[in-house]
């Protein structure tokens, strides 16, 4: 959605450049009339881009909330579980029997799967 | 017949004089208009670009007040004066000593410092009296964070109020310039509040999670104040393992407990610190970098105590650094960072046979806050 509002923007600029470019020449080839109705169309066209382009609100929550997930391996067969961070989970700490061979099993990781990702530009530099 | 132009008609005039007059008066007046009012108008629009900062940074901060004090009565504090206490805590300082004389300034910060965190969990006790001792250290942090928000608030308010009242452009300017920044800071404090009120690791524990994995299953025992020592044969290596005290937010007294192990010790070949870095922009999250010196963040205090001995008994000093982002370091540990704990305890291995022999003393610090890591 904000990508197609970029480009709508981008092409209405264009149009509006255009549009002042044709007011010019009208006005060196002594169409008056024409350059005038050409540079309103301009100015409208590049009034339209910035409508379309200007933030909307705010840009995301102010704070946010993670989605924090729990991993549990069993020491024993190496069986592994994720779900959802509950209050009192730590790394290490013993989380029980393994549900498949019934040994011990351990909190191995508490994570957050999201953040921000390397563009291709910060990837190719 | 032919109209014949008059000798004393000049180029310009009637319809045409008129419009190149009109042109160059309109020109003349913009040109005045942009003189005049041009820069009031560059600080109008700055003005309106830090306002809605400041906006922001207000919400953040009553948002923080109010995580902060839902998380205390969580905790049995029912009384209508948390909000106040609260409050109080917010508006809470510590003066630097005095450096005029710099001679033994470092001890004087370390009691400012002790002063102030016993100061912060005595309160944070009286506030939340069902809290355990972990969840005091969290809520502790959590404080710190909304503590840090308010902070930001009031600083960048007083610039902007400043610039306002005194119409500067050169005010207004450095703050605007600073703003991606600030906001930057601001949003990862904000990320963190909620990481602390439920005790998540953070980013800056990759140090602490590093020595936990290393010293886990191993007995160990309290050294310093919050901090924990375990012995651990590491490839031949006699490694003694150290970390703050988990699964609390703490960061313990690392530098402390590495002087008093070097004391204890005597023959110790090589001391390895693991700590979170910032990364650069263009850098990778987790990626392992080693080098000198004592990794040890923070006010200087830790760092000062390693340096002044390892001077005197030359025993040398590497660090493994983890990268990461300034606002991964304080919100929910990412799973990139997580899989850098593995080549991060390859590259200590790789030091390891590097500069000692099988059979050395080794002290290894995983350094950072040990919130939800434990041991």
């Amino acid at each position: 959605m904000a990508s197609a509002r970029a480009i709508a923007g981008l092409a209405l600029s264009a149009l509006g450049l255009a549009l002042l470019i044709a007011a010019l020449v009208g006005v060196f080839m002594d169409h008056e009339d024409l350059a005038m109705a050409l540079f309103v169309a301009s100015l409208c066209a590049t009034a339209l881009s910035w409508l379309i382009t200007r933030p909307r609100g705010p840009a995301g929550p102010l704070i946010r909330a993670f989605t924090v997930s729990t991993e549990l391996t069993c020491v024993s067969c190496g069986f592994k579980e994720i779900r959802e961070f509950s209050k009192g989970d730590y790394i290490l700490k013993p989380a029980g029997k393994c549900p498949r061979c019934g040994g011990e099993r351990l909190i191995t990781s508490i994570f957050r799967e999201e953040g921000e990702k390397p563009t291709s530009e910060e990837e190719s530099l | 017949m032919m109209p014949v132009a008059s000798p004393l008609q000049l180029p310009l005039q009637g319809d045409n004089f008129s419009n190149l007059l009109l042109s160059v008066l309109l020109i003349l007046g913009s040109m005045a208009f942009f003189t005049l009012f041009g820069q009031r108008i560059q600080i109008w629009m700055m003005l309106r670009q830090v306002r809605s900062s400041v906006n922001k940074l207000k919400l953040m901060r009553d948002e923080g007040r109010r995580i902060a004090i839902e998380a205390l009565r969580e905790f049995g504090s029912q009384e209508s004066d948390v909000a106040e206490k609260v409050d109080r805590f917010l508006e809470h300082f510590a003066i630097e000593p005095e450096s005029m004389d710099p001679v033994g300034v470092v001890w004087k910060l370390e009691r400012i410092l002790d002063v102030r965190e016993q100061r912060f969990l005595d309160e944070v006790r009286r506030m939340a009296p069902k809290a355990s001792d972990v969840e005091v250290h969290n809520l502790e942090g959590l404080l710190e964070a909304a503590l840090a928000l308010n902070v930001l608030y009031k600083v960048v308010r007083h610039y902007y109020l400043l610039g306002r009242k005194t119409s500067s452009l050169f005010i207004i300017a450095q703050l605007q310039m600073l703003l991606p920044l600030i906001m930057k800071s601001a949003r990862a404090y904000a990320g963190a509040l909620m990481a602390f009120k439920d005790g998540q690791p953070i980013g800056d524990g990759i140090g602490a999670l590093v020595a936990a994995k290393l010293m886990h299953g191993h007995p160990f025992k309290r050294l310093v104040k919050d901090t924990i020592v375990a012995e651990v044969d590491l490839d031949g290596r006699k490694a003694y393992v150290v970390k703050a005290e988990g699964p609390g937010a703490m960061v313990g007294k690392p530098g402390e407990a590495v002087v008093k192990l070097i004391e204890e010790l005597g023959d110790v070949k090589a001391v390895i610190f693991v700590d979170a870095t910032l990364k650069l922009e263009g850098e990778r999250t987790g990626e392992v970098v080693d080098g000198i010196g004592v990794a040890i963040g923070g006010p200087g205090v830790e760092k000062f105590k390693v340096e002044e001995l390892t001077v005197k008994t030359k025993v040398p000093v590497y660090a493994v650094l983890i990268k990461e982002d300034v606002s991964e370091a304080i919100t929910p540990m990412r799973k990139a960072l997580l899989r850098s704990v593995d080549d991060a305890i390859e590259r200590i291995k790789m030091l390891l046979s590097e500069v000692t022999g099988e059979g050395d003393k080794v002290i290894i610090v995983g350094v950072g806050n040990t919130m939800g890591i434990g041991q």
